[in-house]
């Protein structure tokens, strides 16, 4: 998962000079990997939240009786709440984590168009004497 | 208050540490990096640096999931604050944890205040807003740290990444050194055999 030039002990070596400019990009482009597996893992989680938020929320849609009261988890304890305040709890739970979603696919996205222009700067000028792991 | 995002730094192009944590210095021409220098403790250090850096990188990888569970945790008290300050006027039950999984029911009725844990046993009253005021403050300095962390391990990482690159081209270096003499050697004696 880490980027590396590679040590090539194949028959053929290029010499090409690294420069101070293209190991800064180099660095870029480990320190932007690093941080998509990251997000990759967080989106994971997220998800998952949400998954189990959806299905809570198609719980309470089922409950009938208006008057049911739900317990709230909030830190260590619950809070009881009628219907409809645990519907816009469990709602407003569910819009936080979609924009979460939208964001780390927003950086996902950001870190790939960054990935594809270094890439082609990159391979461009080390040829196959580089290896850019994703 | 707008959200920061923390991890923006990451894009730049040159990041520094934000605590000072040395860094390495890149080799811009490994002839004359090596010149008087012998190769396997060239070697030797850079292996050193190599694991100094991943263990800055573990030890703040660690900090980073410590902060930010920190931070989510104060927001949860930040999002109850406000919820309990909007219920006010209200009256409810609130089911609270007596010990470990075991848990009973308070009447709360119009609260005035709420009561923060500060650690080392004290548990102080707050109003509403004061209380929120206190929680904001400690999250601000908890994204802050956050920050700074993320930042120092972006350049953790870069002076590991610089470290990789500098072995291998030591590395590289030293075969095509080698192989330079390997031919140079064989020429000679295909030049001996010729006379």
């Amino acid at each position: 998962m880490s980027t590396k030039n590679m040590i090539n002990k194949g028959e053929e070596i290029i010499e090409t000079e690294v420069s101070a400019d293209d190991q800064k990009l180099i660095n870029l482009f480990g320190r932007l990997n690093n941080r998509k597996h990251e997000l990759l893992r967080e989106k994971k989680v997220k998800q998952e939240e949400l998954e189990k938020a959806t299905d809570a929320n198609d719980d309470i849609f089922l409950v009938d009786d208006e008057d049911t009261k739900f317990q709230y988890s909030m830190g260590e304890a619950f809070l009881e709440l009628n219907k409809e305040e645990t519907e816009e709890m469990v709602n407003s739970y569910i819009s936080k984590l979609e924009s979460s979603i939208e964001k780390i696919d927003q950086d996902l996205q950001d870190i790939s168009d960054k990935h594809n222009e270094l890439k082609v700067i990159l391979y461009g000028k080390f040829k196959n004497s580089i290896n850019l792991e994703e | 208050m707008t959200e920061v995002d923390p991890y923006k730094i990451l894009f730049e192009q040159d990041i520094k540490s934000a605590s000072n944590i040395p860094s390495v210095t890149f080799i811009s021409n490994v002839d004359d990096f090596l010149k008087d220098k012998v190769i396997d403790e060239v070697f030797n250090r850079l292996q050193e640096a190599h694991q100094k850096y991943k263990y800055y990188e573990s030890k703040l990888t660690n900090n980073v999931s410590l902060l930010t569970v920190r931070a989510k945790q104060l927001q949860e008290s930040l999002d109850i604050v406000e919820r309990v300050e909007k219920k006010k006027d209200d009256t409810y039950n609130v089911q609270y944890e007596l010990s470990e999984g075991v848990y009973s029911s308070a009447e709360v009725k119009e609260p005035k205040s709420i009561y923060l844990w500060l650690g080392a046993n004290v548990m102080l009253e707050y109003s509403f807003e004061e209380a929120g005021e206190v929680l904001r403050k400690n999250k601000e300095s908890v994204d802050r740290q956050l920050k700074e962390t993320i930042q120092d391990l972006g350049f953790v990482k870069d002076q590991i990444t610089t470290t990789d690159v500098n072995i291998s081209r030591v590395y590289n270096y030293d075969v095509l050194q080698k192989r330079k003499q390997k031919q140079n050697k064989g020429r000679e004696e295909e030049e001996e055999e010729e006379k």
